[in-house]
């Protein structure tokens, strides 16, 4: 936990033909193992920010540094660099390149010219390590989308990555997909030793994570842990987030002249709490 | 007049080595200006069951009944337009059906193809444009320079632009941020309330008990429970046998209730429950 | 749509199943070429008993086939028809205008009529016991000696494997978008050509425009995945002969030499 595995600083971008920076003088650290969550609005750059870690984008200038692993991100290096790096997108379809479950996770062992005679044994692992082994021969039209994210995480564990970026992965499944995808990401990441950053729109998600980063207009508008992020409503709501049910609970009974004390964060001692309230009369 | 479903089942690839059964043996009635709630897990039958609504799909046997057209297996395929006037349905990610050079032309696009006169039906694209809660400054764009969440409402223009007796809707409010959520579904509820019947597929189990006054249940492509929603909400170990969570409310109400505070009855809102909690407690510190 | 079995996979276990997908596309084309060697009764005789044995080999019910060939039954009908009735020579059996019935156009069209189902019958043997990803890495394979005149064979062939992998998702993108656009009053089933033609613009465009989103994101997908087009990349799916290619190999020496003995010089 001593080092970073990344490290940003002053990263600016701007879109060709764009006037404002979609990223502007952005700067933060991953510490190794760590699980950071990015939010913000539509259009606040976050998924600018996934790109240009993975060398899909291009900083403006040469004051904009990238550090992964200690390696400075260049265009001689990016090839190299991506090996270290698995991003699950958004649309499970759109990602999906194989026509059936394995071949889609070879593509990427494929990719970086890994010995065929390995390759099946390296597929049944990394199915196995998200409960698709079952699934190897089936093709993707019969697969539902959280089955083909965890097919998208068997591709990416299969390389053995250091840092897993999760562009909005839970965003289009249904709750039992996005409920086994976030579980199935836990348990990936103390296996293989990830570090995680998950761009979201949900604030269960974004619960989960060591450090929580809002972006609103290419720029970090704060950092901090879950609790602090949730313990501030006006923010929440102004970044478009849903607040956990316990947060909003709160709020309202709040308003009703009912003030919880703000270390009461979870469900149960919630429930103790106002039941404590209603009993001492 | 009332929606029924006459022990409608649906074979899918009937006659082939593919054969799948879409809905086994489903019946009910659903009362005019109601607002239902079809819930279940994916692959349940809940959009197999949609698409019946307007004759997309023909029962392979039994019947449905609706605005007054009566649809089974030997139901043509023509002519089905003016049941499709009356029933109006928006899928899921209905952005993708946008067409048009603009934003105005495609919500009067069905208006028109229902036989509206072209000045008509623009004005009716206007009017829901503003109801839908956008600019008029947007019915001259392109619908493809807009954002995924103006794109969505623009899509559910276009169908409610028909004002359609009964409003299908299948998970309309998926990816949007939460303010849009509750603008669009607000929409909806007054869509209801101005006397037109509202069916929603969705997965959200908190917008089902807060919305809807009436729930279908669907499992393996049967009808597992009609009921109320504070009935269907009220058994977490029933929901668990169908793959189904109980909304965040229900479960925070019956939490309390175990630990010793009284409802006279099962709060389904936040603001029912916020209500609730307020009078056990303030009551008695007064 | 889902009852045409032409270019459909069918999973099973028959030794035509094991034999590798280069040498199955070859002894399709070869197959085709030398059919054009029988032009007697023995040598249809034997290259019917041939495909016979082909579609025994698959394993696979009798009726999988005869469901192939229904949709094409009226072509075939037809060109033997024609067949039938524009060849002259022998005896004439009837005869009106420049139509006739005559010994040899009966013989010709009853060859014709066995020619053309041979042909899709072996095709049909090729497509149901390969999978479309097989045939497009049999045929990389195959077009390797093209790479010499720059021909950007595995490009080609990915491309190939991408758009099989994508057709039954855009042709349940197509439906879904049929679906919605009946909802707002489109009747694929009314009206003149014209009107038709135009009905299928609301389908068209989405569709299009679902294509473009599909491909740049795949794109983006591609290339974070560590696809570079201009580096080589290790093959999962790695193509071996077997024992049962062998047989292949022997059965067509075979056919070839039987053909060639009895056909009629």
């Amino acid at each position: 936990m001593s080092f970073n595995l990344v490290e940003v600083n002053n990263l600016t971008f701007t879109y060709r033909d764009e006037k404002q920076p979609a990223l502007e003088k952005v700067s933060f650290a991953l510490p190794a193992g760590s699980w950071t969550a990015v939010v913000g609005p539509n259009g606040s750059g976050k998924s600018t920010l996934t790109r240009l870690l993975d060398g899909l984008l291009w900083p403006d200038s040469k004051h904009s540094e990238i550090k992964i692993a200690g390696e400075r991100l260049t265009k001689q290096n990016v090839w190299s660099v991506r090996q270290q790096i698995g991003i699950v997108f958004q649309n499970p379809d759109n990602q999906f390149v194989g026509a059936t479950v394995a071949d889609d996770v070879a593509f990427g062992l494929e990719n970086q010219n890994f010995p065929p005679e390995k390759m099946q044994e390296r597929i049944e692992q990394a199915l196995a390590a998200v409960k698709m082994q079952d699934y190897a021969g089936t093709e993707p039209s019969r697969l539902s989308g959280g089955q083909k994210q965890r097919v998208a995480l068997a591709g990416i564990t299969a390389l053995r990555p250091k840092l897993l970026i999760l562009d909005e992965a839970t965003a289009m499944l249904d709750p039992q997909g996005r409920r086994d995808v976030i579980a199935l990401i836990q348990q990936l990441r103390q296996d293989y030793q990830l570090t995680v950053l998950s761009v979201t729109h949900d604030a269960d998600e974004a619960a989960l994570a060591d450090q929580v980063l809002v972006l609103s207009h290419g720029k970090v508008k704060a950092t901090g842990t879950p609790a602090d992020l949730f313990s501030q409503p006006d923010l929440i709501a102004s970044l478009g987030l849903k607040p956990p049910f316990v947060m909003d609970l709160k709020q309202r009974l709040a308003a009703k002249g009912i003030e919880v004390p703000a270390e009461i964060t979870e469900e149960q001692d919630l429930v103790n709490y106002l039941c404590q309230l209603s009993s001492t009369k | 007049m009332s929606i029924i479903f006459n022990k409608v089942s649906y074979l899918y690839n009937q006659n082939t080595s593919l054969e799948q059964p879409g809905l086994q043996d489903v019946s009910f009635k659903l009362k005019t200006g109601s607002f239902t709630a079809v819930i279940g897990h994916t692959g349940s039958g809940k959009s197999t069951l949609l698409q019946h609504f307007n004759a997309l799909l023909k029962p392979t046997s039994g019947s449905v009944e609706i605005a007054g057209f009566k649809i089974d297996a030997a139901t043509s395929n023509k002519g089905l337009k003016p049941l499709r006037q009356q029933v109006g349905i928006v899928f899921q990610f209905p952005e993708s059906q946008l067409f048009e050079e603009t934003v105005e032309k495609d919500i009067a696009f069905g208006p028109q193809n229902f036989g509206l006169s072209e000045e008509e039906a623009h004005k009716r694209a206007r009017l829901w444009l503003r109801r839908v809660g956008l600019s008029q400054d947007l019915a001259t764009r392109s619908p493809f320079d807009l954002s995924g969440g103006q794109m969505r409402r623009v899509a559910i223009a276009g169908i409610m632009a028909s004002e359609p007796a009964v409003l299908c809707l299948d998970e309309p409010a998926a990816g949007l941020d939460p303010q849009g959520h509750q603008q669009i579904m607000q929409l909806f509820k007054k869509y209801q309330a101005a006397g037109h019947t509202v069916v929603l597929i969705t997965h959200d189990m908190d917008d089902a008990a807060r919305y809807a006054d009436d729930v279908l249940v669907m499992d393996h492509g049967q009808l597992v429970k009609h009921a109320s929603p504070a009935e269907v909400f009220a058994d977490p170990d029933w929901l668990h046998r169908h793959h189904l969570e109980q909304p965040a409310t229900v479960a925070f109400s019956q939490a309390l209730a175990r630990a010793g505070m009284q409802f006279e009855h099962l709060p389904l809102t936040r603001s029912e429950l916020v209500q609730a909690i307020c009078q056990q407690v303030k009551g008695a510190g007064q | 749509m889902s009852k045409l079995i032409i270019g459909r996979y069918i999973p099973g276990d028959g030794p035509v199943y094991r034999m590798d997908p280069r040498g199955k596309l070859l002894a399709t084309f070869i197959f085709i070429a030398i059919v054009f060697l029988a032009n007697n009764w023995q040598t249809y005789a034997i290259a019917c008993g041939f495909c016979l044995l082909a579609v025994i080999a698959t394993k696979l019910p009798l009726k999988t086939f005869l469901q192939g060939i229904r949709p094409l039954v009226w072509l075939i009908l037809f060109t033997a028809l024609l067949q039938l009735v524009f060849t002259t020579g022998g005896h004439v059996y009837w005869h009106w205008g420049i139509f006739s019935i005559t010994s040899f156009g009966l013989v010709n069209s009853i060859f014709i009529f066995l020619r053309f189902l041979m042909v899709i019958l072996i095709s049909t043997v090729l497509t149901l016991t390969t999978m479309p990803l097989e045939i497009a890495a049999g045929m990389e394979s195959l077009l390797k000696p093209l790479k010499y005149l720059h021909v950007p064979v595995e490009q080609i062939a990915l491309v190939m494997a991408i758009a099989l992998r994508f057709v039954p998702t855009l042709m349940d993108q197509t439906v879904k978008i049929m679906n919605a656009q009946r909802t707002r009053g489109v009747d694929f089933n009314e009206g003149g050509l014209i009107q038709r033609a135009k009905a299928f613009v609301p389908i068209i465009v989405p569709l299009f425009i679902e294509s473009l989103n599909v491909a740049l994101d795949l794109s983006i997908a591609m290339e974070a995945r560590g696809y570079q087009d201009d580096k080589p990349r290790s093959r999962y799916r790695s193509l071996h002969w077997s024992h049962y290619d062998l047989y292949n190999l022997g059965f067509f020496v075979l056919l070839t030499v039987l053909l060639i003995i009895f056909r009629e010089h």
